[in-house]
């Protein structure tokens, strides 16, 4: 792991060379084939910092994070959580870190139960845990509601009477209730209206700084990533190729995949989207179960030459300031 | 103007009231131009352009004119509406899988909407699919052909749908949500595929979408829509840099921003309101900062008409010209921050 995967404030959480496997089964006469949806990831998150995996579908940054909320577990590699390997837990030791890390999801429709009243959704947590928090559990659910911009009076009201906005807010509810110190965010912005979206980025933030959370916040949206980000994780294939400083990714992107991101996202301002020079991909997403040989990135990089093709690149420090899983990482100018 | 779209009305009878999805949309568009139409969900985008293409059931009860290269659209009979659809105009829907039919090969399906509106033999038919295949950039062309849906890729089907709806050469196109479901890089490939087919064949295009970037990026004109009206209207510089409706500005402002660092998002208050209970007086009001500045309550009395502020610029709103540029001087304080 390079020093720029560590965060600089004294890490919470420290992933290293993490990898999941997912078995397709046997093929009749062939050896067992498999996905490597994440393949030797590593990365360190500090108290009150946000991380964000960003990369398109089928990179590995949702299993990472399914991972580390411990709903998956690794084939190998480890995670380090306050000084504990959590790789492997189970039983009641994983009940108990369940207070310590929290996920919200993507879908406010799918995620919440719709028979159960938002009090029942949020008090969830505390019974499963046992937990009688001071004034009694009603009372918390009702302070965690006002906390995070619902009205408390709406209490026994059904998710079905809410917005989808208001809907991640439940989500969020839920999540804080047994005060977590990580919340792993899968795109909990991306299903939700523009003039919706920022409402919730605003809480997230408003959230972090009152509570000290760290999150680890999963994103295909480059302009929200940025926005959100102490640090930022880029993947493609199962693997981190580019990692800094959100500050420093932006303004100095060393990978030609993160610089195809970066020119390919749209920008609401139309003198620079036509300023723009674009770093073009070609092709499409190779299959991960048959992934390219060398740097899996050679077949779309319009970059590439025969070294590449044969042998795959490790993270090192560039002299943008972030660092890059390439041979030819170079900073190249993304923002007209 | 190739496309003329007066006062067009898309009103539902339905339990909880008339639900207005749209309410007197005004716009036009030249061919070889794009008009973009922006908006969150419930603002009538969509309904708004399956009325372009007549397909609203009889349950919905459709208003004002829309002419297409001269042929009404409003009130014309079935088999008109599908003799022009195609060959006047073709639209590409968001999510090209449910579009398609999953059982019958590609090659079938283009050829099948070809021959729907020309006579011609299945040899020239396949090779007109082949043709097309290859014009919207498919690497194999004679094996997307023998593919079914399900054997591509997110980009190849909306390249492929691209293909169907160019298959009678129709001069406009509707493309509503055109690349929401498709990765970054992706969406880059089509919408660079749009423009250029567009350059190609001097069609109009008529862009619906949420994504102000995507507006950005391809439009020469914008309607904004909020609540099934038209709020503000212009070109996209007018929009972008002069903006002039509130809620242009809180969308505007509530963007986080990949070329920006902005320190905090200025989020709208609140959420698009219910069709079926709009508030009285300008749909936009419980949300707006500004509706107090407007005398006697208007806002909430009056539904605003729109009204010039520029060349080509209107907008929906009761602001007093005076106030605008006050708020306005307001909002490109907050928008202008550093790279």
């Amino acid at each position: 792991m390079t020093t720029l995967s560590a965060s600089a404030a004294p890490a919470l959480l420290t992933v290293d060379n993490l990898s999941k496997h997912f078995p397709l089964g046997k093929s009749l006469f062939g050896p067992e084939r498999s996905v490597r949806a994440v393949d030797g990831v590593g990365f360190s998150i500090g108290r009150g910092e946000t991380l964000s995996l960003v990369g398109e579908s089928g990179c590995g940054k949702s299993t990472t994070g399914r991972i580390v909320a411990r709903l998956l577990t690794a084939s190998s590699g480890s995670i380090v959580f306050e000084g504990d390997d959590i790789t492997s837990l189970d039983g009641a030791a994983l009940r108990a870190l369940r207070r310590d890390i929290q996920m919200v999801f993507q879908d406010p429709y799918s995620s919440l139960n719709p028979r159960q009243t938002v009090g029942d959704i949020i008090e969830a947590p505390f019974s499963i845990q046992g937990i009688e928090p001071p004034g009694g559990r009603r009372k918390a659910v009702l302070d965690l509601m006002a906390r995070v911009g619902l009205n408390p009076e709406h209490v026994y009201r059904y998710p079905r009477e809410f917005s989808g906005g208001q809907r991640q807010r439940i989500g969020i509810a839920r999540a804080l209730a047994l005060n977590p110190k990580l919340i792993i965010c899968d795109e909990p912005v991306s299903a939700l209206d523009v003039s919706v979206q920022a409402q919730v980025i605003n809480l997230l933030q408003d959230l972090q700084r009152d509570l000290g959370l760290s999150y680890l916040f999963i994103a295909h949206d480059l302009s929200v990533v940025r926005h959100i980000s102490q640090r930022v994780a880029v993947m493609y294939l199962g693997r981190i190729v580019e990692i800094g400083d959100a500050e420093t990714l932006y303004a100095s992107p060393s990978h030609p995949y993160t610089q195809a991101l970066m020119t390919s996202a749209p920008v609401p301002d139309p003198d620079r989207a036509a300023a723009r020079q674009r770093v073009a991909l070609k092709g499409e997403l190779p299959s991960p179960m048959n992934p390219p040989s060398g740097c899996t990135f050679h077949t779309r990089c319009p970059f590439a030459a025969d070294r590449c093709r044969s042998e795959a690149p490790v993270l090192r420090v560039t002299e943008g300031g972030t660092a890059a899983a390439c041979h030819f990482a170079e900073v190249r100018p993304v923002i007209a | 103007m190739f496309v003329s779209v007066r006062d067009l009305k898309v009103h539902f009878p339905a339990e909880e009231g008339l639900i207005r999805a749209v309410d007197g949309l005004t716009f036009s568009v030249e061919s070889g131009k794009t008009l973009a139409i922006v908006g969150e969900s419930g603002s009538g985008k969509t309904a708004a352009s399956l009325a372009m293409l007549g397909l609203h059931g009889p349950r919905a009860q459709v208003s004002g004119e829309i002419s297409i290269g001269g042929e009404q659209i409003v009130g014309a009979s079935q088999t008109t509406l599908r003799q022009l659809r195609g060959e006047r105009m073709a639209m590409i829907f968001q999510d090209p899988l449910t579009a398609m039919h999953p059982y019958h090969r590609i090659g079938e399906q283009i050829i099948e909407a070809y021959r729907a509106h020309h006579r011609v033999s299945s040899k020239a038919a396949s090779q007109r699919a082949l043709d097309l295949l290859d014009r919207v950039g498919m690497a194999d062309p004679r094996r997307t052909f023998e593919s079914y849906p399900h054997q591509l890729s997110g980009g190849m089907r909306q390249r492929v749908m691209i293909a169907m709806a160019l298959s009678c050469d129709p001069q406009l196109l509707i493309a509503d949500e055109p690349t929401t479901a498709l990765d970054v890089t992706v969406q880059a490939q089509i919408l660079d595929l749009l423009k250029d087919l567009q350059r190609e064949f001097g069609s109009a295009i008529i862009l619906i979408t949420h994504d102000l970037g995507v507006v950005a990026e391809m439009a020469d004109d914008v309607a904004v829509m909020y609540a099934g009206r038209a709020v503000e209207t212009g070109s996209v510089r007018d929009v972008f840099y002069r903006p002039s409706h509130p809620y242009t500005w809180g969308l505007l402002e509530s963007v986080p921003r990949l070329d920006l660092h902005r320190e905090r998002l200025t989020a709208i208050p609140g959420s698009p309101p219910a069709l079926a209970a709009l508030p009285r007086g300008c749909a936009f009001r419980p949300r707006c900062a500004f509706a107090a500045q407007v005398a006697d309550g208007r806002c909430a009395s009056d539904i605003p008409n729109a009204h010039d502020v520029g060349e080509n610029h209107a907008i929906r709103c009761h602001l007093s010209e005076a106030a605008r540029s006050e708020a306005r001087a307001l909002h490109a304080a907050s928008t202008e921050t550093k790279p």
